[in-house]
């Protein structure tokens, strides 16, 4: 249960936190790419997801400047397509997933981008950030997406790309900062900013200066160390 | 500042209970406890039961408290502790979880805790269901979960591709559990489930409820065959209608749940067809028609009818009502070919055997629906079974199921748009006139002064179209010229006697659509004819019920026959009813008041089968003892006979105005103040040259003019109907305030025998539709002297006494009667009214009798003067223990 870094009782220390949300179609691995993530493994073979799951995990985009991820996984299945539309809202990032070793997955993208596009809240969501990621890249012998076309459709629709794998752990990591940084660079420019009633973006809590014994001492949504850095 | 918490060492109970620390808290002393024992249970279940609190808290006020709640995975610690089985613990559990699917407002957090089948996995987790306090939670939680069923969510419960749905599983497994709270939630939660529209997870549900359906229709079997023996065999008495209303509930719960589930698409075809073969054909039909097998189980007439009457009223569901009405208007006995018989304390549905085509019964066409019309044969010992197929009659107008085309195919009047034709407008507007004219002329009457205003709306309850009086004015208008143009000739000798609109109904196919049965008609006008032979045995209600049926029909049926012999009979039946309540008028102190009371009563509507439907299930009771109101009961009594008889003479005359389209000019009664408006409260009146009598009053009980031990300064004046109380208007000189009014016709006066300069004054109000009569003024007045005391004790005495007379005038020429001024009246004595029957033990009183029914009928009324105010207060007599029979003729 203590997983991935996520502070102790005296609370998490970061800067931002980012809530993102994961979709694409079933089977194209977002719980692998989650879990490897959060859990550092490889996971076993997993039922499809019902409804939604919650990950979260902290990481440092330079020495010392740490944000908090939190990271909605959601089902591909169409049955479910009513309930994941909900946390769109509350994203400041989506990642379209699809598997390289499936055609259709990734024709289906686009249908998964414009999705989110029109459900995205936040006081500027044509902000957000979007960003491609082809799954499975080990599997090369079955690959039906190449790199290029992932690339290109990227390009076009304006987002980032990277290609994984969560059974080498390929690119995990980088995906993660990669979108991570984007949605910090939009911050640093003003185009993203934390505003009351989304959550998609939250400055974060920073411990204060002092050694202390009780939680009075951690004054929650303090902005005081968001800033400086 | 911080208290330290038993085995949870380290950690710090901060002071907020609604703040995230505490959140964190609480997960702590959750991971510190993973094992549950002995030590940390209790600490447990509080931990457990602030876990809801503060989630809750911060669903509606932070939104870092769910996520943290996300981010540990608590629901996971949950599942740890519901898996070790510990008693209080689950409660708590269920509890908790029941309080957070019930309060979450953010759909996402929603979502998140029904994912990921965690839900699934505590539906179908093993727990102490034979606790009570467990399987109140865990039921409650289940139907939480229910209300949250719909498209979207449905994917959370029912697996598709494994076929797994543990909510309709489990619940199924509960329809019989021994507590009724158990078996109503089961009832809701599969209803909540039917109703959500997705195609793969009916045909789940479809296959999985069959046998509970049939359960279902089986336990409505069960019920009413359990009331019917209740209602054969229990008396007439408070306890027993408290009994059969709990009775009466339950069944009337279980039709509308059948009706709501009949509403749901997905499992109206099944159940309609559960619901025609096991209730409504072999019980409802076989119970109205002649008994075939002597092992049959059969509702009495009476249960069956009221039963059905419920099933119309309440189930639209249009095939259902369709197939029972059909058979019911148009089968023959050999519709039926099953029947309930009890088999080991069982009750089964078995084919019927004829034994032998020698059996009496006789194939006849319409075999049910005679018997309805047999029900009103008023030559019967009482009126129950007029009464509920009058309630039949009504609910099948009443029904929504759309089936209008099927009663009229019967003959039976129904107001379709269609077939309205421009008499049958007619007649509704004839109708309308004279309700409205008798609304209109419900002015301010004096009669009504000091009474709240009534309500002037449900007086013509059935009228079912929101039209104007023009607009039906209009249309029978533009019909005339239509059926003109459309027939310009008539076609046969017949239709040239009949009015001009009969020949236009007549080109409608087929030409009977808008008549009506002859029979059933015939059927309803033998209780107006039995209103008025001595000896009957109707109550009130019954008639009332009969006449607005009988208004309902008139709506429709445009035969001027039907019209005419209807009037006519009315009319005789009035002048029956008039001829024996007419001799009452002038010789019984107290007829104002009777009369008064039961024409309030009668402006009430009281066909309210919510209430009355049960009520009358039971014998007719005959007793104010059986705590019934008099409309629904027999008359005990000389006083009880003529307020019957009151009632019953203005419900006849209402109809027969009705019928004439006349307008009732006369009732309710009024006198005319000297073409005065009548005073009232706040108004200013000019006293010069009145009599005045100064006093002081002092209310007995809280009034409109002050509350008790107030002593108001006030001057008393009379004029021929009111009792005035004023206070000078200081302004103007000579004229005052009206601080109450009274009438003085329902005003008492008494001396006080300690005290020569006071007098005790006791105004009632009238009755009306709302309030019953009712003391408005109790009060002691303190004159300057004894002369003066004295004087206004006279006036009050002697204004009591004319304006009596005045409200009697006008009520006896309402009525047609002549007044006779009773002090010209020679007054004989009449019969002790009621039987003593000495050694009667205390709490062997039975049924009470209509005392003096067969005592004084036909004599008319000569009472003594002092015996007639004892009659008022003499309804409760004890019966001979020895004989509980009721009739009187035994005793004479």
């Amino acid at each position: 249960m203590e997983t991935n870094f996520i502070g102790d009782d005296y609370g998490p220390l970061f800067h931002y936190q980012y809530r993102l949300i994961v979709i694409g179609d079933s089977t194209v691995g977002k719980s692998s790419l989650l879990r490897y993530f959060t859990e550092g493994k490889m996971a076993e073979i997993s039922d499809p997801t019902v409804g939604v799951d919650f990950y979260a995990r902290m990481i440092e985009l330079r020495p010392g400047y740490r944000v908090k991820l939190q990271l909605w996984d959601t089902a591909g299945q169409e049955k479910f397509r009513s309930i994941t539309k909900s946390y769109y809202r509350n994203s400041v990032g989506v990642l379209a997933i699809y598997d390289t070793t499936n055609r259709e997955s990734f024709e289906h993208v686009e249908n998964w981008v414009k999705e989110a596009a029109l459900n995205l809240g936040g006081p500027s969501p044509s902000k957000c950030v979007f960003q491609l990621v082809g799954t499975k890249s080990d599997m090369d012998s079955q690959r039906q997406v190449n790199y290029e076309e992932g690339e290109y459709f990227a390009k076009y629709h304006k987002m980032k790309f990277i290609e994984t794998s969560s059974r080498t752990g390929d690119n995990v990591n980088e995906a993660f900062h990669m979108i991570a940084q984007e949605i910090q660079n939009r911050v640093d420019d003003g185009e993203l900013r934390p505003v009351d009633g989304w959550e998609g973006l939250k400055t974060g809590i920073m411990r204060s200066q002092s050694v202390c014994l009780s939680e009075r001492s951690f004054p929650q949504n303090s902005s005081a160390g968001a800033c400086g850095c | 500042m911080f208290r330290k918490l038993g085995s949870s060492g380290s950690l710090w109970k901060p002071k907020n209970p609604h703040s995230l620390e505490y959140l964190k808290y609480l997960q702590g002393v959750l991971t510190k406890n993973e094992k549950v024992t002995e030590n940390n249970k209790k600490i447990l279940v509080e931990a457990l039961r602030a876990i809801a609190e503060i989630l809750i808290w911060g669903d509606q006020n932070d939104a870092s408290v769910f996520d943290f709640f996300l981010e540990r995975q608590m629901l996971l610690y949950f599942l740890k502790i519901m898996e070790q089985g510990n008693t209080p613990l689950n409660v708590q559990l269920l509890q908790t979880l029941n309080i957070l699917f019930e309060n979450i407002r953010h759909e996402t957090s929603l979502y998140f805790l029904l994912s990921n089948n965690h839900v699934n996995s505590i539906i179908s987790h093993k727990f102490d269901l034979q606790n009570d306090e467990i399987m109140a939670y865990y039921i409650s939680f289940l139907k939480t979960l229910s209300f949250k069923l719909n498209p979207a969510t449905i994917h959370f419960f029912f697996n598709e591709t494994t076929e797994e749905f543990p909510l309709l599983v489990e619940v199924l497994k509960l329809y019989n559990w021994n507590e009724s709270m158990v078996r109503i939630a089961v009832r809701n939660i599969l209803l909540n489930i039917v109703r959500v529209q997705d195609d793969s997870m009916i045909i789940f549900a479809i296959k999985h409820t069959k046998e509970y359906l049939s359960e279902l229709i089986d336990s409505l079997v069960g019920l009413s065959l359990e009331m019917d023996t209740f209602v054969r065999s229990a008396e007439n008495v408070l306890a027993n209608r408290e009994r059969l209303r709990g009775k009466v509930d339950d069944l009337i719960d279980l039709i509308h749940y059948i009706g709501e589930l009949l509403d749901v698409e997905a499992v109206a075809e099944s159940l309609s067809i559960l619901v025609t073969t096991r209730y409504l054909s072999p019980l409802l039909l076989s119970s109205i028609s002649p008994r075939r097998d002597n092992h049959s189980l059969l509702l009495t007439p009476i249960s069956a009818l009221f039963f059905f009457s419920e099933f119309l009223l309440i189930v639209r569901h249009h095939e259902t009502i369709y197939t029972f009405l059909s058979s019911f208007l148009f089968d023959t006995q050999n519709t039926l070919t099953t029947h309930w018989i009890r088999h080991n304390e069982k009750y089964c549905l078995e084919p019927i055997t004829l034994s032998s085509p020698t059996g009496e019964y006789v194939n006849e066409d319409h075999v049910f629906f005679d018997f309805l019309l047999e029900a009103f044969d008023s030559s019967q010992a009482d009126d129950s079974k007029a009464f509920y197929g009058l309630m039949l009659i009504y609910s099948m107008f009443q029904n929504n199921a759309d089936v209008g085309e099927l009663l009229s195919a019967a003959n039976f009047p129904v107001l379709k748009e269609s077939t309205t034709t421009s008499l049958a407008q007619q007649n509704l507007a004839r109708l309308r006139i004279a309700s409205t004219s008798s609304i209109s002329k419900r002015t301010r009457a004096i009669t009504e002064i000091g009474v709240e205003a009534t309500e002037e709306d449900e007086i013509f309850h059935d009228v079912p179209e929101e039209q104007t009086l023009e607009d039906l004015v209009d249309d029978v208008l533009v019909d005339t010229e239509n059926s003109a143009i459309s027939d310009p000739e008539p076609k046969n000798v017949e239709s040239e006697s009949r009015s001009r609109f009969q020949s236009a109904v007549d080109e409608l196919p087929p030409p009977s659509t808008s008549g009506c049965d002859g029979r059933l008609f015939d059927a309803l006008s033998s209780i107006i004819k039995a209103v008025g032979t001595d000896d009957n045995r109707i109550r009130p209600i019954t008639l009332e019920l009969a006449c607005l049926v009988i208004r309902q029909i008139l709506m429709t049926v445009d035969d001027e026959k039907v019209h005419t012999s209807l009037t006519k009979l009315c009319f005789e039946v009035r002048l029956k009813l008039l001829s024996s309540i007419g001799q009452y008028v002038n010789g019984e102190n107290l007829f104002l008041e009777w009369f008064e009371d039961e024409y309030a009563e009668f402006e009430v509507n009281h066909v309210n089968f919510d209430i009355i439907g049960h009520e009358m299930l039971l014998p007719p009771a005959a007793t104010p003892l059986s705590n019934l109101l008099l409309h629904k009961r027999l008359p005990s009594g000389f006083e009880e006979r003529i307020r019957t008889q009151i009632v019953f003479y203005l419900h006849i005359r209402k109809l027969e105005r009705d019928l004439t389209g006349e307008g009732d000019t006369e009732l309710p009664v009024r006198v005319l103040n000297s073409d005065q408006e009548p005073v009232a409260i706040g108004d200013c009146i000019n006293l010069h040259n009145s009599d005045l009598l100064s006093c002081t009053v002092v209310p007995q009980q809280l009034c409109s003019l002050g509350k008790p031990g107030d002593r108001l300064a006030r001057f008393l004046v009379t004029d021929r109907l009111q009792l005035i109380l004023v206070e000078p208007d200081s302004r103007k000189a000579g004229w005052a305030i009206v601080r109450f009014v009274g009438l003085l016709q329902d005003t008492t006066i008494n001396g006080d025998s300690t005290d020569s300069k006071v007098l005790h004054v006791v105004v009632e109000g009238q009755p009306s539709r709302i309030k019953k009569r009712h003391p408005v003024l109790t009060a002691k007045f303190i004159f300057d002297d004894h002369i003066r005391c004295m004087a206004a004790k006279q006036r009050l005495t002697k204004g009591r006494q004319t304006a009596r007379g005045l409200k009697l005038q006008a009520i006896c020429s309402a009525l047609g009667v002549p007044r006779i001024d009773p002090a010209t009246m020679t007054s004989s004595p009449r019969m002790n009214p009621f039987r003593i029957v000495k050694g009667c033990a205390p709490g062997s009183v039975r049924k009470t009798v209509s005392t003096s029914s067969s005592s004084s009928q036909g004599r008319p009324g000569h009472y003594s003067a002092n015996l007639r105010s004892a009659s008022r207060n003499a309804g409760m007599i004890p019966d001979d223990p020895t004989q509980p029979s009721s009739s009187s003729e035994r005793r004479s």
